[in-house]
């Protein structure tokens, strides 16, 4: 099975007046055909940073973008190519549609810079893809503040799909929507993915969503991936302390096993991340030698995980966490 | 683009906006038709001096102190001050769209090199410079015209960086990157439609202005010898203020109409143009 995606020791460092605040710091994964990869973490920990990356809107410091197995480039051919394969989905529909424009037009836009097909086409083409996202022919007369949050999103995927792409990233893609068109939504997007064989980069702090549509989970911390593996095992057997935190924060899951774990304090400054394991000031198994060397993702269990402790945690999961001190 | 008539319609259906184009639209068609109206042209002596308004029903407000028909300097006059407002707001537009979307959308550098010579152009005396321009190259409408413009840009090109730099982080914007626009088809087909309504009633008071200033600038005697302002007239009255009033009061009646006329429509195209206030109107 051939990668649709392949990120190669992918750093971003963004110039900051306190120095390089490293904001995607040597992640490395992989996403199959046909795939959903749920990339969580709280906000501020790289996520939408690494989106903008696949996509080609941040240029990476370190590292390789492979798409379909070829290393994006910059160069205007390179940045079309790289728009057949990869499109985008982003949180607010009302901010991802241009308000001046119909909606016909703004589905269309990719084909006109591609250069693809003439006028009468992409008319075909308009009607075509508005139907896979469930809109009617009227409402590609539409104007974006016509149509309702939901509608919206539908118009935002169909311009996305409209090219054809190999993997769509879907940045907190339905976290901006109510409830139940937020179900929709994801629906949708897992109908289009069994239809299409597309891949999706699924991006949320809600790991709920990411959960239910997801193949695989990427947990994300300051810049770093910490844990990683299929879904269910993920979810099931989760081994890094963060992980945990995650997951017991969800009501529902605090209330199914008695106990919640919240996190203290706030996520450390990018800028100056603490020594070791970028987690360990706020981690409850947090040890000496957490602040010397920092953990690297290796395979324990099912799945991969960066914690030096990973094995003991696995094996007292459920006992109160020992804290180093006091 | 299709909401253009209907933001005419409303225009229209606004008290102080219909006003403001009924106002207009009358100096315009002043302008247009000087040439049949009067086809001597306004310097011709037609009749006797100093003739008070209403005398002489072929001089409705009567002549100057050379005998040349007033209404005729007044229609005259009116071309001169729209095509300076219109010329020089228009060099205005061009060149403070361009500066401010180019420093808004690229930033850093950029924008702080575009913006530092848009200070430095804005902390000129508006009409100094344009003094000092006409005294350098001389007086002529281009010349007018260009001192204008240069000092009226920098308002454009701010409310331009500003609106551009709002919009730019929008994600309809990161997605036409995202499917390969170029940057200047981004700046201008995407981003700039949607920041034009600040730009139009700021515009309607760059026309007034210009108007005032050509005017004040005929009023010296630093005007174009070659054509006759409603400026020109002010200078040829003020001579004669305290026996033939008239000659004064009549071109800055039409001076003070024109821009009161610029401000309604400018006041009506912001209602118009503020979503927020769409219902209501």
């Amino acid at each position: 099975m051939s990668a649709v995606l392949k990120l190669t020791d992918l750093q971003v460092h963004h110039d900051t007046a306190r120095g390089a605040l490293r904001a995607v710091d040597g992640i490395s994964l992989e996403i199959a055909r046909g795939e959903t990869l749920g990339l969580v973490g709280e906000s501020g920990c790289g996520k939408s940073t690494l989106a903008r990356c696949v996509t080609g809107i941040d240029k990476p410091n370190g590292g390789s973008v492979e798409i379909e197995g070829v290393t994006a480039g910059r160069g205007k051919a390179a940045r079309l190519q790289r728009a057949r394969n990869v499109q985008m989905i982003f949180q607010d529909p009302s901010g991802a549609l241009n308000p001046r424009l119909q909606v016909e037009r703004i589905i269309t836009e990719p084909l006109s810079v591609a250069g693809e097909e003439s006028r009468s086409a992409h008319r075909t083409r308009a009607i075509e893809t508005a139907r896979k996202v469930g809109l009617s022919d009227y409402h590609l007369e539409r104007m974006p503040h016509e149509l309702s949050g939901g509608q919206r999103q539908r118009v935002s995927i169909a311009r996305a799909l409209v090219l054809n792409p190999n993997l769509l990233v879907c940045d907190e893609a339905v976290s901006a929507l109510d409830v139940s068109v937020q179900a929709q939504v994801l629906n949708l997007l897992l109908d289009i993915q069994k239809e299409l064989g597309l891949s999706y980069l699924f991006i949320s702090h809600d790991l709920a969503v990411v959960r239910y549509i997801s193949h695989r989970i990427a947990v994300m911390y300051l810049g770093r991936i910490v844990e990683i593996g299929a879904a269910e095992d993920v979810w099931a057997s989760r081994l890094h302390p963060y992980t945990q935190a995650l997951i017991h924060s969800i009501p529902e899951e605090a209330a199914k096993t008695g106990r919640t774990v919240t996190l203290e304090g706030d996520v450390p400054s990018p800028v100056n991340p603490p020594s070791g394991c970028a987690f360990r000031t706020r981690c409850p198994f947090a040890r000496a030698a957490c602040a010397e060397a920092r953990p690297e993702l290796r395979a324990v269990g099912s799945h991969e995980v960066a914690c030096h402790f990973a094995e003991e945690i696995a094996a007292g999961s459920g006992a109160e966490p020992e804290r180093a001190h006091g | 683009m299709t909401g253009t008539f209907a933001h005419i319609r409303r225009l229209a259906r606004h008290p102080s906006g219909l006003f403001g184009l009924l106002l207009l639209a009358a100096i315009i068609l002043m302008s247009v038709s000087a040439g049949w109206i009067f086809p001597e042209g306004p310097w011709a002596m037609v009749g006797p001096t100093r003739l008070h308004p209403g005398v002489d029903p072929r001089f409705p407000l009567g002549t100057d102190t050379y005998g040349r028909d007033i209404v005729s300097a007044i229609f005259y006059g009116a071309r001169v001050s729209l095509f300076v407002g219109i010329a020089s707001a228009a060099i205005a537009l061009i060149v403070g769209i361009v500066v401010g979307a180019i420093a808004g959308y690229f930033g850093g550098k950029v924008d702080d090199a575009l913006m530092r010579l848009t200070d430095a152009f804005q902390t000129i005396p508006n009409f100094l410079l344009s003094i000092a321009i006409v005294g350098i190259i001389g007086a002529s409408l281009p010349t007018i015209t260009f001192a204008i413009s240069i000092v009226a840009w920098p308002i454009i090109a701010r409310l331009v960086r500003a609106d551009v730099l709002r919009l730019r982080t929008y994600d309809f914007v990161q997605s036409c990157k995202i499917i390969g626009m170029s940057d200047m088809r981004i700046v201008f087909q995407q981003i700039l439609p949607n920041c034009m309504a600040p730009i139009i009633v700021t515009t309607s008071v760059l026309v007034a202005n210009a108007i005032i200033v050509e005017a004040s600038l005929a009023f010296l005697g630093l005007g174009d010898p070659n054509v006759m302002s409603w400026g020109t007239l002010l200078n040829v009255g003020r001579q004669q203020l305290r026996t033939e009033a008239y000659i004064t009061i009549v071109p800055a009646v039409a001076l003070v109409l024109t821009v009161l006329a610029l401000n309604l429509i400018g006041d009506a195209l912001n209602d118009v143009l503020n979503p927020r206030l769409k219902e209501r109107t």
